[in-house]
């Protein structure tokens, strides 16, 4: 699922260049972009839908198909096939400063779900087997996902995280199609280690989209630093419209703070250019070792 | 970044119409109008007088507007990680607009109602809302004599700092070698590497405040100006990124910005390095050390303006100062153990067996302690303390009264620079470190002799005594605890 959300933001930012032509400078100089995906370089799309059906249920869970009503509880029921209903979510610890979230709810395929995490909130879609299964940027050591099924039933999901410390995010999230996107460029010894993650599945029509740029803070001898822009591209769908969006950072005690922003309009004359708002999320710096 | 433009065109009018002055709105601050008339500036009490005219503020909605001018890079840098921090302090919701032209607005409300703000915070130019309006400038230069109404603080921290590339052969530099670099009398870093290759500079805009004070602090004192031939950037992130991708750029920049450029350490004509880091912009050890000021008016702001400009000078606010990447003013503890180099320097320096004496009695005073960051350095030539150390005097007394120092001996510890008599230095110095105890007791509202103090002369030098700026910066007055 990892690299479908990276599949996806290759898509969306590349979709950026190509539109973007002669809006995407800065300070009058062309800018060169350097954009990080969670699953290696730039695919083809993939249906989002079809991507989520990739998953194999877990083999330690056999599907009851021998079983007969006498060994279940009266009031048990099934799935299609055969799976014993109700839902279960688990979170474990991932690599680079994420959590992994399992959902399973065998009787909701299909089903969206809506998924918070520490002021970090995004629809996605369950496949066709009802399951979910999601990298996603830890924003606290004492993790909490909330997942909120459609049809109003609802599971939580925690995990203690030791290995936050060495990463920080910023994130950026938004509802629908606003075309927003989170720009880095890495300066310095800073071509590894950091990685955008899309949440939320496009498919959704007025869902809740998050980006989330992560990045390792261990240090190196030489200082990095990684810009961070919001690119906003106007689109005959987003001109003459205010955009509303939240930024998710670091406060200086360590928590994620949550900032509504409103992108005043831009003039539908401008449809074509991309608005790099350089001032809406902080830059990163990774302090280099003491000599 | 220009100051928000406020003036506008009123007429302000007693109520009998008797008394009418025109003239242009430059503040409203919910007391105070503030005009400029053809008679000068003017501030007359608004419980007085009726304001006519398009520019009059509507007093009915009190959501009081503060406007943020200065600097790109402390404005946008530092403002928004303040406010935010503010915000949650206070207990109130935040939220944003940017405008079309990128300018940033914060709006502050109480929980539930969004839409009725209660204060809004303007980060460079921007519409002001239709309440009271307040004020502040942040510069990076002494503001200058103001109106009366307007007073200066420090709001952190920062230094001009010469920067190279992490590839770069160079680590070091001479005053002397980087004027010669910065005004174009060396080319090519064959005098300081070895390296036949050309200097690529990289300077800030021409009019900024960080360039200024570099040509005034680093090449007026050899009566030199900044090279022609210098690449110039708008932006401070994009100067110290194109210094950062080139192995031979030689820059200039704040360590605020430092990017992933590496400091110089800069030397004097004998020696004595320092380089730029929390601990010495603090200390004022480093010499390039500039405050960052904020002008804001004298009398309390209304509402939640004069809560944030409180917050800003509070201890409350020095942790976002230092997240944000600048220096703040809390006060470190240096133990002395890790002043191995200041020691070092200072035996080599002493000349006979009456200074090594010296020495000894102050590793006697000082060797169990450790030095407060706080120094008390003095303007050029004058007997005057500078910015910083004015400043100073009223941060240690604030500490003092919280009882930070709760159990300690405090000992103000006077040191002059090497010029003429060892005797009279010393005496000098002692007189200076008493001058500076009897401010701080004062402020503290504590007797003199609650402190201890000493006088070493000229025993522990930190600078060259062969130039200006190093004996400036050898007279000084260090405060310890033990």
């Amino acid at each position: 699922m990892a690299k479908t959300n990276a599949r996806r933001v290759a898509v969306a930012i590349l979709a950026f260049v190509l539109a973007g032509g002669a809006g995407l400078s800065l300070h009058g100089a062309p800018m060169l972009f350097s954009f990080f995906f969670g699953g290696g370089g730039i695919a083809l799309p993939v249906d989002p839908i079809e991507a989520a059906t990739l998953p194999e249920p877990p083999r330690s869970e056999p599907l009851p198909i021998f079983a007969t009503p006498a060994h279940l509880p009266d009031d048990a029921s099934f799935s299609a096939l055969g799976e014993p209903c109700g839902v279960s979510a688990q979170a474990v610890e991932g690599d680079g400063g994420m959590a992994i979230l399992n959902v399973a709810a065998p009787c909701k395929p299909g089903m969206g779900v809506h998924i918070a995490h520490a002021g970090l909130k995004f629809d996605e879609r369950l496949s066709p087997l009802g399951r979910l299964s999601l990298t996603i940027p830890a924003l606290e050591a004492d993790a909490t996902f909330s997942i909120r099924f459609s049809d109003g039933e609802q599971a939580q999901a925690s995990a203690a995280l030791d290995g936050l410390q060495g990463h920080r995010h910023v994130a950026l999230q938004w509802r629908g199609q606003t075309g927003l996107g989170i720009a880095t460029q890495a300066v310095g010894e800073a071509e590894t280690g950091a990685v955008v993650s899309a949440l939320g599945d496009t498919g959704i029509a007025d869902g809740w989209r998050a980006e989330v740029l992560t990045v390792a803070t261990e240090k190196a001898a030489a200082a990095r630093v990684f810009r961070v822009a919001v690119a906003a591209p106007v689109t005959p769908e987003t001109c003459g419209r205010d955009i509303a969006a939240t930024t998710l950072e670091a406060a200086p005690d360590g928590h994620y703070r949550s900032t509504p922003v409103t992108l005043s309009a831009a003039g539908c004359d401008s449809v074509g250019d991309i608005r790099l708002l350089k001032n809406l999320l902080s830059d990163l710096r990774v302090a280099p070792n003491e000599p | 970044m220009a100051l928000p433009a406020l003036a506008e065109p009123v007429v302000l009018r007693s109520p009998d119409g008797g008394v009418s002055v025109e003239g242009e709105l430059t503040d409203f601050d919910g007391q105070f109008y503030r005009l400029d008339t053809v008679f000068g500036p003017l501030t007359v009490d608004a419980a007085g007088v009726e304001c006519l005219g398009e520019g009059c503020p509507d007093t009915a909605d009190m959501a009081v507007t503060l406007m943020i001018g200065g600097p790109e890079g402390i404005v946008d840098r530092l403002m928004p990680e303040l406010i935010k921090t503010f915000a949650e302090n206070e207990g109130l919701a935040l939220s944003s607009v940017i405008s079309a032209e990128g300018h940033q607005r914060f709006d502050l409300s109480r929980d539930g109602a969004a839409d009725a703000p209660v204060a809004h915070f303007l980060l460079g130019e921007g519409e002001a809302g239709t309440g009271p309006r307040v004020r502040m400038t942040i510069s990076r230069e002494p503001p200058g004599a103001q109106a009366g109404s307007r007073r200066a603080d420090i709001l952190a921290l920062d230094a001009l700092v010469p920067v190279v590339s992490a590839e770069a052969s160079a680590t070091m530099v001479s005053r002397r070698d980087l004027a010669r670099a910065l005004s174009g009398r060396i080319t090519t870093w064959a005098p300081l590497t070895g390296e036949d290759m050309a200097v690529a500079l990289h300077l800030g805009p021409v009019d900024s405040g960080a360039m200024r004070e570099a040509e005034r602090q680093l090449l007026a004192p050899f009566g030199w100006r900044l090279s022609g031939d210098a690449e110039r950037h708008d932006a401070p992130d994009v100067l110290v990124d194109a210094v950062a991708g080139d192995a031979y750029a030689l820059g200039i920049t704040t360590l605020s910005e430092l990017g992933a450029t590496v400091p110089l350490v800069l030397t004097g004509p004998c020696g004595y390095p320092t380089v730029a880091s929390p601990i010495t912009l603090k200390t004022e050890d480093y010499p390039l050390t500039k405050p960052i000021y904020m002008t804001a008016p004298v009398l309390d702001a209304p509402g939640l303006a004069g809560n944030f400009l409180r917050f800003l000078r509070s201890p409350d606010a020095q942790p976002v100062i230092a997240f944000a990447g600048f220096v703040d003013q809390r006060i470190a503890r240096i133990p002395f153990a890790v002043q191995g180099g200041r020691l070092s320097n200072a035996i080599l320096a002493s000349s006979d067996e009456a200074a090594l004496v010296e020495l000894q009695r102050m590793m006697e005073a000082l060797g169990t302690g450790a030095r407060l960051s706080v120094t008390y350095r003095f303007e050029p030539g004058s007997s005057r303390l500078d910015a910083a150390s004015r400043s100073n005097i009223g941060l240690l007394a604030d500490a003092i009264a919280r009882g930070e120092f709760e159990g300690e001996e405090m000992v103000f510890v006077g040191f002059s620079d090497g010029q003429g008599d060892a005797d009279v230095n010393l005496r000098l110095s002692r007189s200076r470190a008493e001058g500076i105890l009897d401010e701080v007791a004062r402020a503290a509202g504590l007797p003199a002799e609650a402190f201890a103090v000493e006088g070493f002369g000229e025993a522990m030098p930190i600078a060259c005594d062969e130039v200006e700026w190093g004996r400036s910066l050898n007279r000084r007055v260090e405060v310890w605890v033990r």
